[in-house]
């Protein structure tokens, strides 16, 4: 099971710095870094992808996962944004994709907001361009091949060429393939998102999760300092795969797992800290996918 | 030369670390290619240009890889991490040195980079600086939702929209924008900078952009080396500084450079022969012909003579992020033909007198004494430097040449402040400099 904490929106370093400490030492699983709905209007938020890659550099085994809207991003960007995060983070990045369709978020980006029927497609669209831009890059295109000169293998980089309702984009990504070849994508339940890794459900779960085997069950629950966590944790065996806890009190939550809960839930083996070098997809027990275009053999990046 | 005749005998020069795409590096030396996107190798890269007292990481921006002959060039250390979150993990490991990210107003939105930045500039404690850059490029935008939308003629008219927004955000205006190309509706998400606002660079070399520099930038990353046209393009950008009422003193000039150290001149020559060797294979010559002619010329040795046929395409290249799109091929041949006959040139001969660039090559002492010459005659305000190697190319800069500096009294021997803009000794920016002195 996998312990999710609501990272506090601040860019303080030194407040972020501890946190992410604390989390680690504590043995919880992943982190969320989490946007504000509208944002970037102005909700005074920071951009967490660039809090998760400050957060990456004094961790060696937690996740970091990162809340980013795909409605009205440019997908390319925020391909090679979460890219680069698995590179400096040796593969611990995911992304918790997100539909926000609110006028504030639409009137940042000199938008209007897409209506209900098409935010959500929108989001499978962005997705779906962002993976293949992952895969686009096969493993071993780097060979630095002195004989011949070739610092890349052609024949391993890959046009994407998306095109659909929404955008076209030709590729290949600006960066080799992300340590984990994909990273693990969290959807909220209501999204719908047929792409998700991690599928959070709101609330404790009521029956049995299990049936789809391709995904993993997420429970996302408020919780505080005085939330009683070791029978709600051991009660989720068998109906979730894990846990995201929202604190409103982020610090206050952290010190009381880290106090209490952890050692005890860490020593029955309810929780399984995370390894030091092993990346997000081996904690959540999900398998390293070949490229999508590692099979077409014989077509490289010719136009 | 006689101290007394400089006009700045006080400057010191700012050394940044530069990382560009593209075919400078001596990659068979490195025993792994993923050092260089691994942030492990830039880690120690900025460790060891902060040990050196840096004064920024700079990189340059690019968002499609680019292409030789309508395929992805593969001679080349191509790619490279996304610039703010690489400098968002380097902000945890480092102390003082700041982070330089070039950044096109073309292809992003101006509320999600002032956000991005805001968070990158309150991680680092007011470290970062946006060298802005504008593209009309159709080829590039075929990575974006928008395509290729912007003119050549409105890219700095899009690019001051652009900027606006952006330095509204960073004011803590809430920003109400309806113009050209922007209808935005946004709020500051983060509180001011600790430095006021990111420090801006600028790079454009066109008329409009050395006006839109003087009346914006803060600092210029220019490519005048040759002592004489750093010294006029200095003059230059002094002349429309003072026209847009700007103090001399209010911008830094910092062009890219690559510096050859060893003990002895020879030995300094020979070595940077051996890294001209290193990263001019006979397939890379040849790419700079094939990019103009517009076909293979693999069958073509390179210590021959030029093809005697025309370019395919007397127009448009089919090479990308290298050639200025807008180059006419036929008319370049033609050039190249008649300098190669008129000096006797190979295609290898050729291609050295093209890309023959002013470089530093000498002993420590040497290179620190023509360094100390250019800043203290105001031609230079700084270099911007490229590694050969990842992660050890700035090994030799910082350990033999900035003592040699140090001792000429030419360069810092500890950081000025705590922010890049008190480090690059300069102003609140200009428009906000009435509100700040109260």
């Amino acid at each position: 099971m996998g312990l999710v904490l609501d990272a506090a929106k601040t860019a303080d370093p030194r407040r972020i710095g501890s946190q992410v400490q604390a989390a680690e030492r504590h043995g919880l699983g992943f982190l969320l870094f989490d946007d504000g709905p509208g944002e970037p209007a102005g909700r005074g938020y920071p951009d967490p992808v660039e809090v998760a890659s400050f957060a990456s550099a004094t961790t060696r085994a937690i996740g970091l996962v990162v809340t980013a809207a795909a409605t009205h991003a440019e997908p390319f960007h925020l391909s090679n944004r979460f890219s680069s995060l698995d590179w400096g983070s040796s593969g611990r990045a995911g992304w918790l994709v997100t539909v926000d369709a609110s006028t504030a978020r639409a009137a940042a980006y000199s938008a209007s907001p897409p209506d209900a029927a098409t935010a959500p497609r929108e989001a499978g669209a962005v997705v779906d361009a962002a993976r293949r831009l992952w895969d686009s890059w096969e493993d071993g295109a780097l060979i630095a091949d002195s004989a011949t000169g070739r610092f890349l293998d052609q024949e391993k980089l890959h046009y994407v060429d998306v095109h659909n309702e929404f955008f076209r984009i030709r590729g290949p990504a600006l960066l080799p393939r992300p340590k984990q070849g994909q990273l693990p994508v969290f959807a909220r339940a209501r999204d719908h998102l047929a792409q998700a890794d991690v599928v959070l459900v709101d609330g404790w779960p009521g029956g049995a999760v299990g049936e789809h085997d391709a995904h993993r069950t997420f429970a996302e629950v408020a919780v505080t300092p005085a939330t009683d966590f070791g029978p709600l944790l051991r009660g989720l065996s068998g109906r979730a795969d894990g846990v995201l806890l929202r604190a409103g009190d982020t610090d206050a939550v952290l010190e009381e797992l880290g106090r209490r809960v952890l050692p005890e839930l860490i020593a029955d083996r309810t929780v399984l800290p995370p390894r030091p070098g092993e990346t997000l997809r081996e904690q959540l027990g999900l398998p390293r996918p070949v490229s999508r275009y590692a099979t077409i053999a014989g077509k490289g990046a010719q136009a | 030369m006689s101290g007394t005749d400089y006009r700045r005998p006080e400057a010191r020069l700012h050394l940044n670390g530069f990382f560009p795409f593209g075919p400078i590096y001596v990659w068979d030396e490195v025993d792994r290619p993923e050092d260089y996107y691994e942030f492990a190798g830039f880690a120690q890269l900025a460790r060891t240009a902060e040990r050196g007292l840096f004064t920024a990481i700079f990189l340059g921006d690019s968002q499609r890889l680019r292409e030789h002959l309508g395929a992805i060039t593969d001679t080349a250390v191509t790619g490279r991490p996304d610039q703010l979150v690489l400098f968002a993990h380097l902000a945890a490991l480092t102390e003082r040195i700041g982070f330089v990210a070039t950044l096109n107003t073309t292809y992003s939105d101006p509320a999600e980079l002032a956000r991005r930045l805001s968070t990158v500039d309150a991680l680092s404690g007011g470290r970062t600086g946006w060298n802005l850059v504008t593209t009309d490029n159709a080829w590039t935008g075929e990575n974006f939702r928008k395509g290729g939308y912007l003119g050549h003629a409105q890219r700095y008219r899009h690019a001051r929209e652009h900027l606006s927004i952006v330095h509204r955000l960073w004011d803590q205006e809430p920003v109400d924008f309806h113009g050209e190309f922007y209808d935005v509706t946004a709020a500051p998400s983060l509180s001011r900078s600790r430095q006021h606002r990111p420090v801006l660079f600028q790079a454009g070399e066109s008329d409009e952009g050395r006006d839109f520099a003087a009346r914006h930038a803060e600092a210029i990353f220019s490519r005048y080396l040759d002592f004489d046209a750093a010294l006029s393009f200095a003059d230059d950008i002094a002349a429309r500084l003072a026209a847009a009422g700007r103090p001399r003193d209010d911008i830094r000039i910092i062009p890219a450079a690559k510096i050859t150290l060893a003990g002895t001149l020879d030995e300094a020559r020979e070595k940077a022969a051996w890294f001209d060797r290193q990263t001019w294979t006979d397939r890379r010559i040849r790419a700079v012909l094939e990019a103009v002619w517009g076909c293979d010329l693999s069958a073509f040795d390179v210590d021959g003579p030029l093809p005697g046929f025309d370019p395919v395409d007397p127009e448009q290249t089919k090479t990308h992020g290298v050639v200025n799109s807008r180059d006419r091929p036929r008319r370049t041949a033609e050039g190249w033909r008649e300098l190669a006959a008129e000096r006797g040139y190979s295609i290898r001969g050729l291609v050295a007198h093209l890309s023959r660039t002013r470089e530093f090559v000498g002993t420590p002492a040497s290179v620190a004494d023509e360094l100390t010459h250019y800043v203290r005659a105001g031609a230079i305000d700084g270099l911007n430097l490229a590694p050969h190697a990842v992660p050890t190319g700035f090994d030799d800069v910082v350990d033999l040449l900035v003592p040699a500096l140090q001792d000429r009294g030419s360069y810092p021997a500890e950081y000025p402040g705590t922010t890049l803009r008190e480090n690059l000794g300069l102003r609140p920016p200009v428009d906000l400099r009435d509100l700040i002195t109260t």
